[in-house]
């Protein structure tokens, strides 16, 4: 799964959270810390079906994120490190 | 000596010198006339250029900015064109098209027509209203054409405060400048009253009113919003790249209508202008490239398409009264300005202008508005350019733009706010600002 569509996930799960539960997520803090995120996807899965699935499919990207934790790979697979260095300062 | 004359000629324009019998004689506006004196191969043209034009901005424009957003931000940067399309179509009809384009006085038309008062067409009596600048053309043809300059020119200001600005500002912002910096820099221009038009300004299609004014519109917004969440230190990948090629090239066949379609007219001019036109987005284009050939070893996607709309963009000014030779020399010039523009000065002063509006929209005018001075050919328009005109009347444009731009921004930032918070803008404006998203 490549970042925005992990982020587009999470921004699906908080979106989905605070409708059916009224709770508000960290959109943010669930991309960067694990631990975080763990307890999101508990919450989300007790929350509806539509959190469920969300809940669901983000469980499987901790899941396959956990089982390439080497930093090797990380930075192989990782799609910001293949960006072009200028975009950095803008898109020309 | 020429030069000389042009300058105290515009110290008296802008002081309000001018002579009140120059406007005297003015025009009045509209005309009624038979419909057998309206010609059909003009209105045919018009009505095509019109939706020509139009293209450029939906789907045109907003395809060529979204496709350079993250992923987050496209649905609300499509959607910016979208509406500002809507919203100018009212204002222009409400009070735009008055202020614009009647005579009034050398600064601001008049509100005679507001809500297009007096414009009509009569079956029975065969008899409709034309403007007193387009004669052999129905009014409603012509109010729709410069409708669509209208509409262009406040959406390609979106591309600069894009990724950050509340949907309620622009609304608002669109609004405030259309009225106060579009509609009379239209008038100064193109309504024969206008001082700028006065001064023997050549403006052929819009490189002053439209992109210079946007541009330094564009700069302001920048400036005033401040730099994107993360600006200069992660990567903003770009959503598709392949929309912003599907846009430029909408972007690159509406400018058909865009600077022949200035012609008023099915003739000879019309179709020099499109001559021009397809040879000064071509050579920018090529231009582009091979300096970031030069410079970076590659030549990209984004850089053929940003060098084809910056040559656009020069070659409007000039697009009724340049030939072959003056054009390849905009293209060249434009194309490789406009990199510099994009790059090197947009660094330099340090401000996120997201999609390089400035860099390429100003830029790419002001070489075309200079040059428009240098390269106007008499034998195909009558007209004899002057630099020195020329570059005034640019700077002067800019400045306006520029300064109306930083009031409305600051009256808006103090009041409702511009910017969206810095969790809104983590999140994405498709979801904070309109509750949708791209999976």
């Amino acid at each position: 799964m490549s970042d925005s569509e992990r982020f587009a996930l999470a921004a699906r799960l908080y979106s989905a959270l605070k409708r059916s539960t009224g709770r508000v997520v960290d959109v943010l803090w669930l991309l960067q810390n694990e631990v975080y995120a763990q307890e999101v996807v508990r919450l989300a899965h007790d929350a509806g079906p539509e959190c469920a699935e969300l809940a669901a499919r983000y469980q499987l990207y901790l899941g396959a994120a956990a089982a390439r934790n080497s930093p090797a790979a990380h930075s192989a697979t990782g799609s910001f490190a293949a960006a072009p260095s200028h975009y950095v300062r803008g898109l020309r | 000596m020429e030069s000389l004359r042009a300058v105290k000629r515009y110290l008296c324009l802008t002081t309000g010198l001018l002579p009140a019998m120059a406007l005297a004689d003015a025009p009045a506006a509209p005309t009624m006339v038979a419909a057998d004196q309206i010609s059909a191969g003009d209105t045919a043209w018009m009505l095509t250029a019109t939706a020509l034009v139009l293209l450029m901005t939906i789907p045109g424009l907003a395809l060529f900015y979204a496709g350079m957003v993250r992923k987050r931000n496209v649905l609300s940067t499509a959607l910016q064109s979208f509406v500002v399309c809507s919203l100018i179509t009212l204002l222009w009809v409400i009070v735009g098209y008055s202020l614009a384009f009647t005579p009034g006085t050398q600064f601001m038309g008049g509100l005679d027509r507001a809500f297009l008062k007096g414009l009509s067409y009569m079956h029975d009596s065969g008899t409709l209203s034309v403007s007193h600048l387009a004669s052999s053309i129905p009014e409603s043809v012509f109010v729709m054409f410069q409708l669509t300059f209208a509409i262009i020119t406040p959406a390609l200001i979106t591309g600069a405060f894009a990724e950050r600005i509340k949907f309620s500002a622009v609304v608002i912002f669109t609004l405030l400048w259309t009225l106060l910096v579009y509609v009379p820099v239209a008038h100064w221009v193109w309504e024969p009253t206008g001082w700028l038009s006065a001064l023997g300004v050549l403006d052929f299609a819009g490189g002053t009113v439209v992109h210079i004014n946007a541009g330094a519109a564009g700069l302001m917004c920048a400036y005033v919003l401040g730099p994107r969440v993360g600006y200069g230190r992660e990567a903003f990948l770009p959503y598709n790249l392949a929309f912003t090629l599907a846009g430029a090239s909408l972007l690159w066949v509406g400018w058909f209508g865009f600077n022949a379609g200035s012609a008023v007219a099915a003739d000879g001019r019309a179709g020099m202008a499109m001559l021009v036109t397809q040879i000064g987005a071509a050579t920018a284009s090529l231009a582009w490239m091979l300096v970031e050939y030069l410079r970076r070893g590659k030549a990209s996607l984004l850089g053929a398409c940003s060098g084809a709309v910056a040559g656009l963009v020069a070659i409007t000014p000039a697009s009724g009264f340049v030939g072959v030779a003056g054009a390849l020399v905009i293209g060249l010039a434009a194309g490789a300005l406009c990199y510099w523009g994009a790059t090197g000065l947009k660094w330099a002063l340090g401000a996120d202008d997201t999609l390089d509006v400035f860099g390429i929209h100003c830029i790419g005018g002001l070489t075309g508005a200079v040059l428009t001075g240098v390269f106007a050919d008499p034998a195909l328009s009558g007209a004899s350019g002057n630099a020195l005109t020329q570059a005034l009347a640019a700077t002067t444009v800019l400045l306006y733009s520029g300064l109306v731009a930083l009031l409305i921004l600051l009256a808006l930032k103090y009041t409702m706010g511009l910017r969206v918070s810095p969790e809104e803008e983590g999140l994405g404006l498709d979801l904070t600002q309109h509750g949708e998203a791209i999976d």
